[in-house]
């Protein structure tokens, strides 16, 4: 063995690494910068370029003066758990895409700041039952079975899913770990009863192509797999408004259910007055508009919606949060229910 | 000889402590409460025993059919070449399983569902991977014997079952014994493809965590796993079987099993991915990215390649602490308790700064993967020289000259194989990273192609696609390029892997 070459080639790998590490060093940003600024909990798919964060910041940034440093959690099911464990590093001023499972969690181990104190604007679009004094809805989806037109017939209610049309056809999410797979898991309890949902999920076996671990697995499988309906939000047909394709959400008799993100303050925050700034700025009217645009989902104020592409559904009823709130609170046995029918 | 005993036994004792610490160190964080008992563990473990056990049996039996047609191949081709038909076969292996899933579904326009759909794609994407191991073990180890039924005039076929399997029946074995652990522990494609019954035990386990926050029901069921796992690895204690140190495989040997028929099995995989990853090169709108393709590609180059520096230091220790029998099966069987508990229990160590959290990363990611790669070749390559090990000690020789003599020089090339491996699959991890980066500033493509799927925008995911495999091409070659350089002079070593 040539140990010369050898040593030469991991000096080689070395000096590699340390070419790759040198933006890092260079580029992060000092103590005080970092001290100065907004410290913003959220998402990944908020925070990422093709996301709606890094402009909102922008502009945040243009009004106030204020620079936001991010706080990546990944995914949004997990940043309660992240909170949980307090790391220093981790403690942020506001947190931004809470569903209305999460705030339930996010209140029973935190304290959370009167976030609606002071706020101009008028959340007039957000149905009624899902406004909450200490975390502020900022954008909201309606939940349905989004199909391709001319592919196969719009399903009108639960019972129509049974159809022998949709046989294999249907693919929406595990309620244990994605936020749409307990909404449709409590979407049918709720509207059938706990008893006679759960022997309607049995009949609808044989309707299932998949269910998927996320709603991101479901909908790309979607786009894929002919014919094929989606569980998923009336909004999603405005990201094919280019295709050829005519993508349609289906509207079904009963009330749909509602996903709504909210922000929050939690007592721990360090710069909360400027956490709650940050908050009332996510109901401007331009900064409305970009998370419709970026994030797919209804804004909760309606000036946001002038001039572009986004519609309310028409004839549309909606579940509001706190009507599932019973069934919200004993998740777990429903969950293990839903394993019953399924395992 | 006492005092380098004593040395390597409190340096093997370390890695094992190394690769226990994230469950140890979330252990500090979770409160313990007394464990209820899920009644549904049992129809999960049911299931996904029945998918891990068919999963593996035919990945292995097309794996060790592909095997003989690559270690035809490689006798007749160039190195170069032979390099390039190796890293085709492994590309299958390190893809996310949703990118997969969904070029195969587009180009098909279907996908196979249930039981059928598991095991098929769990073979797709592991075949190659064992083909290549597999041939490794028959050019390295098999040579005399195939000469002397050469001389014999038995048949191929004939050799291959009365003389390859039953020698390299423990091989078989723990590639099994490997692969079942893999696909027991699948995460993505029973949940994709699978429907509920082959969800998975990193699902349960995720449950916990994700919808009622029961860290300690996690950590728990990750324990008694564990344990499980330990004791079924007992049934797969290898022994030792000398190393053939004739020339490696010649290309009269096994000729005329049909090498292009066999080596159809592993390549299967990657001609259906390419005709995929070529169909979504026509069907999507290209754009270039620019500066942020850049900084991602960047990160990505940056993840891999501490990933593949971590393996290797890693493995180096292992090959110089020469694990005893106790601890190699305890590696051999040990198991990580879940990408969440992982990440999280790094985090908890409160880092901050991009390069210290790139760092955690990759000290995270090589903990995560070490294990694995011990099981997939590496737990066979110490086993090989430990009869010239033991010879070369009963020499009064310091067990430094034995190192870098005899074992350094026969362990290096599966080392770098190995860490460019973990290279590759480091490339391709978004679970591990957007736990532990934890900010927006430093990003890899993998994380980009996760998000990109959770915003609809699955065209742009594919695009993507085209630069990680670039980059995770150019680590996997780093490490092989640093297992070429230092091999060319070794004669009964050509084989690189």
């Amino acid at each position: 063995m040539n140990y010369k070459v050898f040593l030469s080639y991991i000096v080689f790998i070395i000096i590699t690494l340390v070419i790759l590490f040198l933006p890092y060093l260079l580029l992060d940003p000092n103590q005080q910068d970092q001290a100065k600024a907004l410290r913003v909990m959220s998402y990944s798919s908020f925070i990422n370029q093709w996301g709606a964060g890094p402009e909102v910041a922008r502009l945040f940034e243009q009004k106030t003066g204020i620079p936001i440093q991010w706080i990546n959690a990944g995914n949004a099911g997990l940043i309660i758990e992240r909170l949980k464990f307090k790391r220093e590093t981790d403690l942020p001023d506001i947190v931004v895409g809470l569903d209305q499972f999460a705030i339930f969690e996010a209140r029973r181990h935190f304290k959370w700041l009167n976030v609606r104190k002071g706020l101009s604007s008028r959340p007039d679009l957000l149905p009624k039952g899902a406004r909450f004094h200490d975390f502020l809805a900022y954008d909201w989806g309606a939940l349905t079975f989004v199909y391709r037109e001319g592919e196969l017939p719009a399903p009108t209610s639960l019972d129509s899913l049974l159809d022998e049309q949709f046989k294999k056809k249907l693919i929406f999410q595990d309620p244990r770990i994605s936020s749409p797979g307990l909404q449709f898991l409590l979407w049918v309890l709720g509207a059938k009863g706990e008893e006679e949902g759960l022997r309607y999920l049995e009949k609808l076996k044989p309707s299932i192509l998949s269910i998927a671990p996320s709603w991101s697995a479901s909908y790309n499988l979607f786009k894929m797999e002919r014919p094929s309906i989606v569980f998923s939000y009336f909004t999603s047909p405005y990201y094919h408004k280019q295709d050829q394709t005519s993508y349609q959400g289906a509207v079904f008799d009963i009330p749909h259910p509602i996903q709504v993100e909210y922000a929050g303050i939690p007592d721990f925050c360090i710069n909360c007055d400027m956490a709650k700034k940050f908050a009332h700025f996510l109901l401007e009217p331009d900064v409305q508009k970009i998370i419709m645009e970026k994030n797919y989902m209804f804004p909760v104020v309606s000036d946001a919606m002038t001039g572009s592409d986004f519609v309310l559904p028409k004839n549309v009823k909606y579940t509001a949060p706190i009507e599932n709130l019973s069934l919200i609170k004993k998740k777990r046995e429903l969950v293990n229910h839903w394993k019953r029918v399924f395992f | 000889m006492e005092k380098s005993f004593l040395l390597r036994a409190c340096l093997a004792l370390s890695l094992l402590l190394c690769l226990a610490f994230p469950v140890l160190h979330i252990l500090f964080y979770v409160p313990f409460t007394s464990l209820t008992w899920d009644p549904f563990l049992s129809p999960v473990l049911l299931g996904a025993t029945v998918q891990a056990l068919l999963s593996s049996v035919l990945t292995l039996l097309l794996g060790f059919l592909g095997a003989l047609g690559l270690a035809q191949n490689q006798v007749i081709m160039t190195p170069g070449r032979f390099r390039v038909l190796v890293f085709a076969l492994i590309l299958p292996s390190f893809l996310p399983p949703l990118l997969i899933v969904s070029l195969i579904v587009g180009f098909f326009g279907f996908v196979p569902m249930g039981l059928a759909g598991v095991i098929f794609f769990h073979v797709f994407m592991n075949v190659g991977l064992v083909s290549v191991l597999m041939a490794s073990t028959l050019v390295n180890d098999m040579t005399r014997a195939l000469r002397e039924s050469q001389v014999m005039a038995i048949g191929n076929w004939k050799t291959v079952g009365e003389v390859i399997l039953p020698l390299i029946r423990i091989d078989l074995a723990l590639l099994f014994f490997y692969l079942f652990v893999l696909f027991f522990f699948s995460f993505s494609i029973p949940l994709l493809v699978g429907g509920s019954l082959f969800g998975g035990i990193e699902v349960f386990i995720y449950e916990k965590i994700l919808l009622y926050g029961q860290w300690s029901e996690a950590v728990q069921y990750s324990i008694i796993l564990f344990l499980t796992l330990f004791f079924l690895s007992q049934f797969f204690k290898s022994t030792s079987r000398p190393m053939d140190m004739s020339q490696p495989l010649s290309a009269m040997t096994l000729q005329g099993m049909g090498r292009r028929i066999l080596i159809f099995f592993p390549l299967l995989p990657t001609f259906l991915l390419l005709a995929g990853l070529l169909w979504s090169a026509v069907t999507i709108k290209w754009e270039f990215a620019g500066l942020e393709l850049l900084k991602s590609a960047r990160g990505t180059l940056t993840v891999g390649l501490i990933v593949s520096s971590g393996v290797f230091v890693f493995l180096s220790l292992l090959s110089f602490s020469f694990l005893n029998q106790f601890l190699s099966q305890v590696l051999l069987s040990f198991i990580n308790p879940g990408w969440v508990l992982v990440g999280f229990s790094f985090l908890l160590l409160g880092l901050s700064g991009k390069l210290a959290n790139l760092l955690l990363l990759g000290v995270a990611l090589t903990l995560a993967y070490v294990p694995f790669l011990f099981r997939l070749s590496f737990s066979r390559q110490l086993q090989q020289i430990e009869s010239q090990v033991r010879f070369a000690q009963s020499f009064p020789v310091s067990w430094r000259r034995i190192f870098l003599r005899v074992i350094w020089p026969q362990t290096l090339a599966p080392i770098c194989f190995l860490s460019g491996l973990a290279g590759l699959w480091a490339c391709g991890d978004f679970a591990m990273s957007e736990i532990i980066l934890g900010s927006n500033e430093i990003r890899t493509l993998a994380m980009d192609i996760k998000v990109l799927l959770s915003t609809y925008r699955l065209e742009k995911a594919l695009l993507l696609l085209y630069p990680l495999l670039i980059v995770s091409f150019i680590v996997f070659f780093i490490f092989q390029g640093l297992a070429y350089v230092s091999c060319r002079n070794i004669s009964s070593r050509s084989w690189t892997l």
